[in-house]
C-alpha cells in the first residue's frame, strides 16, 4: 500500500497542499511548527481517525482560516494490492451560533461516497511512531490501549464502530452513576445501561484477545530485531474477563454499589491493560529505560508484520521525529529494522541525524511556513 | 463607536439571534427582510408571535399543545382509542400523523431519558401513560420513540413499566435508521415503521 497523492486544505497550518509522495522513502526536513508533523499526522488521521498528537479536534482546522471556512479537508489516493482507493475526511468547526454543539462535525467519504466515520480505519494502512510512543511503557494504560485500539482496528472492520457503541453508552452510563452519587434518580436506572454495555464490551475484549493472540510471534520477533537475545511476551489483562453477558451483566450488577459511590464505571474494557514481559518477568521491573523504549517499537513493527501476514498489504511507516529521541546506536538498529519495501515517510529537524544511515539516500524535502520543496531543487 | 443601525432594527436582531439554528447573519438577514416587506406583514408575524401562549393548553389526556382541551385528536371519537403512540415530542407526534398511516392515540413524552441532559424517567409523562393504560381502553401501545439510544432507553423504561399490564407493548420496525429521528423522516418510512411495529 501506498500514499500516492495527499491534498490538504485549511489543515493545521497547510493552506493549500497537493502532494505526489515517491512510492519508497522519504525524508521530511524542518524546524518546529513548519508543518512536518502536521504532514505525516494528516495521513495518520486518514488511516485511523485519530491524530498522532494529543489536543481538541478543532485545532485541526487551520486557525486563521475565515469563518467561511472553518472547515480542514484531508484527501489521498492510494494504491494498493486491492488496485486504486480513495479517502476523504473533511472536519468543520462547530458553529455555536448556529446552535450546533462545541467541537467538531467530521465527515469521511471512501471512494468518493459518504461513509461512517467508524468505517475508515483500516482503508489507508499507516503506523505511526512518535517520540510520545516511546514512553507507552512507563506511561499510563490509556497510551498502550491507544496502540492496540489503532492496530486491532487495522484488521477489524467491525472493532471502531463497537469501540464507538461502548464510548457512547459508557459516557451516558457515567452520567447517570454522577446523578445517583449526587442522590437523583434510581439505581435501576441502571439497567438499561448495562445491558447496552455487554455488547460492545464483550465484542471489545474478543478482538483485543483475538489480535493480541496473533501477533504474540511478530511482536517476538520485533523485540528480538530491536533487543535480541530475550524472550518477549505480551500478556492481555482485560478489566472484564467474563465470557458471556450474563455474567458480565451480574458482575456489573455486583460493583453497583461501588460505580455509584464513585460516580465511574469501574469494569470493562476501558480498564484494560498489557503487561510486557521478558523471559517470563515483568519488563517494567527488570527493563532499563533503553529496553522500554525498544519494546515499545518493537509493538510498531510487529503490528506491520501481522498486517502483512493478515491482508498482504505493507503498512505506510510514518516516523515522526523519532530519530532524535535515540542515540545513534538505537537510531541506526531502528532504521535498519525498517522493511525497505514499505512506504516511509521520515520527518527530522537535523537531518545530519539520518546521514551515516540508510535513509541517507531517501529522497529529501524541505518543509517550511506550510510549503514543501525538494531540497535538491 | 455610534451604532450604525437604529435602535428597533438592532433590538430586533439580538432577539432573532438567540433563536436556534440563527446566527448573527441571518438575523441580520432576516430583519432588514421585515424592515422592507410592508409595515402589515412585519405586523402579521409580530401578532402570531406576541399571541403564540395566549389560548395554547397542553391536552390532559395526551400532553400534546392545543388549542383547546382536550385536543382535537383526543376528542375526535372516529379514532381508534384502543392504539395509542407514544413519542418523544410534538413534533414527532406531527410527523406521524402527516404522514396519514396511523389513526390511533397519542401520549407525548416531552424528551427522552438522556443521562447527558440530566433527564430521568420521572422528568417524562410516562406516570401519566401508566395511569392512560390502567383506565383499560388501550389495547396496544406503540412506543415511537426516536432511534437514538436514548430512544432505546425511553422505550425499555416504558416496557417494563407496563410489564403485567393487559395490552400489547410494540415499537415502531427499525426502518429508520439508527440515530434518527422521527420528526425528518418521509410518511413513506414511518408507514412502513408502523406497519412493521414488533413486540418490545
Ligand atoms: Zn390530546
Amino acid at each position: 500500500m501506498r500514499v500516492q497523492t495527499l491534498d490538504l486544505t485549511n489543515f493545521r497550518n497547510y493552506r493549500r497542499l497537493r502532494l505526489r509522495l515517491p512510492a519508497g522513502r522519504l525524508v521530511l526536513i524542518g524546524g518546529n511548527g513548519q508543518g512536518k508533523t502536521n504532514l505525516v499526522d494528516a495521513i495518520h488521521i486518514l488511516a485511523s481517525g485519530r491524530s498522532l498528537r494529543p489536543g481538541p479536534e478543532a485545532a485541526w482546522v487551520r486557525f486563521d482560516a475565515p469563518a467561511s471556512e472553518g472547515f480542514a479537508r484531508m484527501r489521498a489516493e492510494l494504491a494498493g494490492t486491492e488496485g486504486p482507493a480513495e479517502v476523504e475526511m473533511i472536519v468543520a468547526r462547530a458553529r455555536p451560533e448556529a446552535g450546533e454543539a462545541s467541537g467538531v462535525r467530521r465527515r469521511v467519504r471512501i471512494g468518493g461516497a459518504p461513509r461512517r466515520l467508524a468505517d475508515l480505519p483500516g482503508r489507508l494502512l499507516a503506523i505511526g511512531f512518535a517520540p510520545a510512543d516511546l514512553g507507552v511503557w512507563t506511561g499510563p494504560p490509556a497510551g498502550r490501549r491507544r496502540w492496540l485500539d489503532l492496530a486491532v482496528a487495522q484488521l477489524d472492520r467491525a472493532y471502531t464502530a463497537a469501540l464507538e457503541t461502548y464510548e457512547a453508552v459508557l459516557t451516558r452510563r457515567n452520567a447517570l452513576l454522577r446523578r445517583l452519587q449526587g442522590g437523583v434518580g434510581r439505581p435501576s436506572e441502571l439497567g438499561f445501561w448495562d445491558e447496552k454495555l455487554t455488547e460492545p464490551a464483550l465484542a471489545i475484549t474478543a478482538a483485543r484477545a483475538d489480535y493480541l493472540a496473533r501477533a504474540q510471534a511478530p511482536l517476538r520477533a520485533g523485540f528480538q530485531a530491536m533487543q535480541g537475545g530475550a524472550r518477549f511476551d505480551l500478556d492481555y489483562c482485560p478489566a472484564a474477563a467474563q465470557p458471556t453477558a450474563a455474567a458480565l451483566l451480574a458482575a456489573l450488577r455486583q460493583r453497583r454499589d461501588r460505580d455509584v459511590q464513585r460516580g465511574a464505571s469501574g469494569l470493562g474494557p476501558h480498564r484494560d491493560d498489557l503487561a510486557p514481559l521478558i523471559d517470563g518477568r515483568p519488563l517494567a521491573h527488570v527493563g532499563s529505560r533503553g529496553q522500554l523504549r525498544m519494546a515499545a517499537l518493537a509493538l510498531k513493527l510487529g503490528q506491520y508484520q501481522l498486517a502483512l501476514e493478515a491482508l498482504g498489504e505493507r503498512a505506510v511507516l510514518l516516523l515522526d521525529d523519532v530519530a532524535a529521541e535515540l542515540d545513534a546506536q538505537r537510531r541506526r538498529l531502528l532504521i535498519d529494522q525498517l522493511p525497505p519495501q514499505a512506504q516511509t515517510i521520515v520527518t527530522a529537524a537535523d537531518a545530519s541525524l539520518l546521514d551515516d544511515s540508510a535513509l541517507a539516500a531517501a529522497p529529501r524535502f524541505h518543509v517550511a511556513d506550510g510549503r514543501i520543496e525538494p531540497a535538491d531543487a | 463607536m455610534a451604532d450604525p443601525l437604529p435602535r428597533a432594527v438592532t433590538r430586533l436582531i439580538d432577539e432573532l439571534a438567540r433563536l436556534p439554528t440563527i446566527g448573527p447573519k441571518t438575523a441580520q438577514r432576516l430583519a432588514f427582510f421585515l424592515l422592507r416587506a410592508s409595515s402589515s406583514q412585519a405586523q402579521t408575524l409580530g401578532r402570531a408571535v406576541a399571541s403564540l401562549h395566549d389560548g395554547i393548553v397542553t391536552c390532559g389526556q395526551c400532553r400534546n399543545y392545543a388549542d383547546a382541551e382536550p385536543c382535537t385528536i383526543c376528542a375526535d371519537g372516529e379514532r381508534n382509542a384502543a392504539l395509542l403512540c407514544v413519542v418523544e415530542d410534538p413534533l414527532d407526534l406531527a410527523a406521524i400523523e402527516n404522514s396519514g398511516g396511523f389513526a390511533g392515540r397519542y401520549h407525548v413524552l416531552h424528551g427522552a431519558i438522556s443521562p447527558l441532559e440530566g433527564i430521568g424517567p420521572d422528568d417524562l409523562t410516562i406516570d401519566l401513560l401508566l395511569e392512560r393504560v390502567a383506565r383499560g381502553a388501550v389495547g396496544e401501545v406503540i412506543v415511537a420513540t426516536n432511534a437514538t439510544i436514548e430512544g432505546d432507553a425511553t422505550a425499555m423504561e416504558i416496557g417494563q413499566r407496563l410489564r403485567g399490564q393487559p395490552v400489547r407493548v410494540t415499537r415502531l420496525a427499525r426502518g429508520l435508521a439508527t440515530g434518527g429521528d422521527i420528526e425528518y423522516v418521509d410518511a413513506a418510512t414511518i408507514a412502513q415503521a408502523l406497519e412493521g411495529r414488533r413486540e418490545l
